[in-house]
């Protein structure tokens, strides 16, 4: 059983993304990038990139992780707010620290894809 | 609480069937909170507020609220009349203080429960599909190798190819037509697909390939489609087996059959032919020759040509034979290999 099983599947998954979304769409510094954006196809996504990090079913099937985020210019300091709030929504889920580790280990790996200036 | 509007909304709030609580900065106690709170606290019989809302972490409510200001949290509380699911928010006020309300949320159990079917619903249909693939692949795998599957899946064609170096094996069974059982037709079936099945296990054993059977006849290469640079000793190991196990096999079993091998190595073009029924077919000289070297054998002995001859000596026991006049070949030298437990060590002579 993969870690995507074990934690329940789309079931668990989709009500964390819900949640991590919900938080990020908190942040002001955060929200502008969100304008116009369609939430629920970016949730799909987002539960689709972490089905796939934890071994699960799906396959992420969207354009580059570059081509998708090049004209937000999103800055070091926004993104490390998200992968921030994401270690969160996936603590509050109760998921173990090592598991958390692993997907931030990823998470982390795109950074240089998505954010547009140095850190 | 000193206006009138004050207390209409405090009069409300006690009327809430949501739990509606006012804590402390650090979450730790309850200043206020409102009957249905105080109810759901005492059921539940946690010993703070924060272990109410998330009972894995109770530290988590203090935590989150004094970083993000909010912590949203869902949990199901079970009682004996079922089980009541709540969504909890949690938000510091501007005093410090945290409001904390829990919203029933029925809504959420019910999507738990369609999702949960549907998710497994998708996943019965999943191994399905899966189970399908695989006993597809494998019927094809029965009829091309590996690697042209995996041509044709990526690229949608295969072309056929030259392959300079390669071994070609022919085996055919001795007296086929007059023997008794080939008037037989099912005890026929039975015996030759025990036997085929038998030699695809060892053919695949020795990292050969089964190309086709023609009735009695087995044809097998190595070195094609995927390319080796020991495919005369794979191959001959094969002939070996299949000798050894027809003989260990003729012990038990009423229909005695003999087998003879021929080998050859050298030059053969591989590729799928056909439209609706594929095959992967092997043409050119080498086939010819190794065709010949089998009917130029004798029973229950591997007669191979020079060009075998010549990759497997060092490592195969051999006996030369007179030449002999091949048909179409002219004059060829043959050898046969030595089936003894013995061999397939390094031959001392060699």
């Amino acid at each position: 059983m993969n870690l995507f099983q074990r934690y329940g599947g789309y079931d668990t998954f989709s009500r964390i993304v819900g949640a991590f979304y919900r938080s990020v769409l908190r942040e002001p510094t955060l929200q502008p990038y969100f304008e116009g954006v369609n939430i629920e196809r970016l949730m799909e996504h987002q539960t689709k990139f972490l089905a796939m990090v934890l071994g699960g079913p799906a396959r992420y099937e969207g354009v580059t992780l570059q081509q998708a985020h090049a004209r937000l210019k999103i800055s070091g300091q926004d993104f490390d707010l998200v992968a921030e709030l994401l270690v969160e929504a996936l603590q509050d889920a109760s998921m173990a620290q090592e598991d958390i580790d692993h997907v931030v280990g990823i998470v982390l790996g795109t950074r240089s894809q998505i954010v547009a200036e140095p850190a | 609480m000193s206006s009138a509007s004050d207390f209409a909304g405090l009069a409300a709030a006690e009327a809430l069937s949501s739990p509606l609580a006012m804590l402390d900065a650090e979450a730790s106690l309850v200043l206020w909170c409102n009957p249905a709170f105080a109810a759901l606290q005492a059921q539940a019989k946690v010993p703070s507020p924060g272990a109410l809302v998330c009972a894995e972490q109770p530290d988590r409510l203090a935590a989150r609220v004094a970083k993000r200001g909010v912590f949203e949290h869902p949990a199901k509380y079970s009682h004996d009349t079922g089980t009541r699911a709540l969504f909890w928010r949690a938000r510091r006020l501007d005093d410090g203080r945290i409001l904390l309300q829990g919203d029933d949320d029925s809504r959420t159990l019910e999507r738990d429960a369609l999702i949960q079917s549907y998710t497994r619903l998708v996943e019965e249909k999943t191994a399905i599909a899966e189970r399908e693939r695989e006993r597809a692949e494998r019927l094809l795998l029965n009829v091309l190798p590996q690697r042209v599957i995996e041509d044709l899946q990526s690229n949608g064609v295969t072309k056929p190819e030259l392959y300079k170096s390669v071994s070609v094996l022919f085996l055919d069974f001795v007296g086929f037509t007059n023997m008794p059982v080939s008037r037989q037709p099912e005890l026929l079936f039975a015996e030759l697909n025990d036997i085929y099945t038998n030699f695809d296990e060892i053919t695949e054993h020795f990292g050969c390939e089964r190309i086709k059977t023609i009735g009695d006849a087995y044809l097998a290469v190595a070195g094609m489609p995927d390319i080796c640079a020991d495919h005369a000793l794979r191959l001959t190991r094969a002939a070996r087996a299949y000798l050894k196990y027809l003989i260990k096999r003729n012990r038990s079993h009423p229909v005695k059959w003999l087998a003879r091998i021929g080998i050859h190595s050298g030059e053969a073009i591989g590729g799928v032919v056909g439209v609706r029924k594929y095959i992967y077919d092997v043409f050119g000289d080498a086939i010819n020759t190794a065709a010949r070297m089998e009917a130029a054998g004798q029973p229950m002995r591997v007669n191979i040509s020079e060009a075998t001859h010549r990759l497997i000596g060092e490592h195969f026991a051999c006996d030369p034979r007179p030449l002999g006049e091949v048909k179409g070949k002219g004059l060829m030298q043959m050898y046969f290999v030595r089936i003894g437990p013995d061999d397939g060590a390094p031959s001392s002579a060699a």
